[in-house]
């Protein structure tokens, strides 16, 4: 029973991977960037379940506290990030040269 | 056999939350615009997170694991649809081309006197809907 679950949580891992995987291409490839932004949204959201499933592998208890650390900044990331590019395109549209948030 | 019944739960919880995740990405991969592949996307944060989370507490079912679960999955639920907001908020703020590709068409005319009226009156771009290729070639101008 035990090296079943060992499997099963091998397995979820591996899954969570790839899924990993695709976002990183999503936010590669994506033509502009709010498509990149949303691409990291992604890979936060998969990197956070896969930090739960990595804690029951190694059955660390603190691992789970990390978890809701990354999935918190992973939020803050993708708000900060889409707030930077709007003020950039809003000084853009003002003509300004540089934006003010660099001031 | 407890043990059995709680196995096979968690693995259930975990296909469906593979099953959603296959059709995020999927949805992120075949739409062609932002708002569109948000949507998509927001499947993930929703019942991608939950699934899991479902699965991964039968599969702990213990007192040190399972209140951290539940409260990453409280978090996650909470700070999600902010995040997409913020992300739809920025699109629609800085797409320039915004109206071409949510233009709405008008429903079919009924008679034929208001369907020569509407055609002589109205302009028909086909080339702007989100499957023709003049479409893709305009998305991949403006990269």
């Amino acid at each position: 029973m035990e090296l079943l679950m060992h499997y099963t949580l091998v397995a979820v891992i591996g899954l969570l991977s790839v899924a990993i995987l695709f976002g990183l291409v999503r936010a590669i490839r994506g033509p502009r960037r709010p498509d990149r932004i949303m691409g990291i949204n992604m890979i936060g959201s998969f990197s956070t379940a896969l930090l739960a499933a990595l804690s029951l592998f190694l059955r660390e208890n603190w691992l789970l506290d990390v978890c809701l650390v990354y999935g918190l900044c992973s939020f803050l990331a993708v708000v900060i990030l889409s707030k930077i590019h709007i003020s950039e395109s809003r000084d853009e549209k003002d003509g300004k040269e540089e934006s003010s948030l660099y001031e | 056999m407890s043990e059995w019944i709680r196995w096979g739960f968690a693995v259930f919880f975990f296909a469906a939350g593979f099953i959603s995740i296959a059709a995020a990405v999927f949805g992120v991969f075949r739409f062609r615009f932002v708002l569109n592949r948000m949507q998509a996307a927001a499947i993930i944060d929703t019942f991608g997170i939950l699934f899991i989370t479902l699965g991964l507490i039968l599969m702990a079912w213990d007192m040190s694991f399972v209140p951290k679960l539940l409260l990453i999955l409280l978090f996650q639920w909470i700070g999600s649809p902010i995040a997409s907001h913020m992300v739809g908020r920025m699109e629609v703020r800085t797409e320039k081309n915004l109206k071409k590709y949510m233009e709405i068409r008008r429903s079919l005319p009924e008679t034929a006197a208001e369907s020569i009226d509407q055609s002589a009156h109205t302009e028909i771009r086909p080339e702007f809907s989100a499957g023709s290729p003049e479409c893709a070639e305009e998305k991949e101008g403006r990269e």
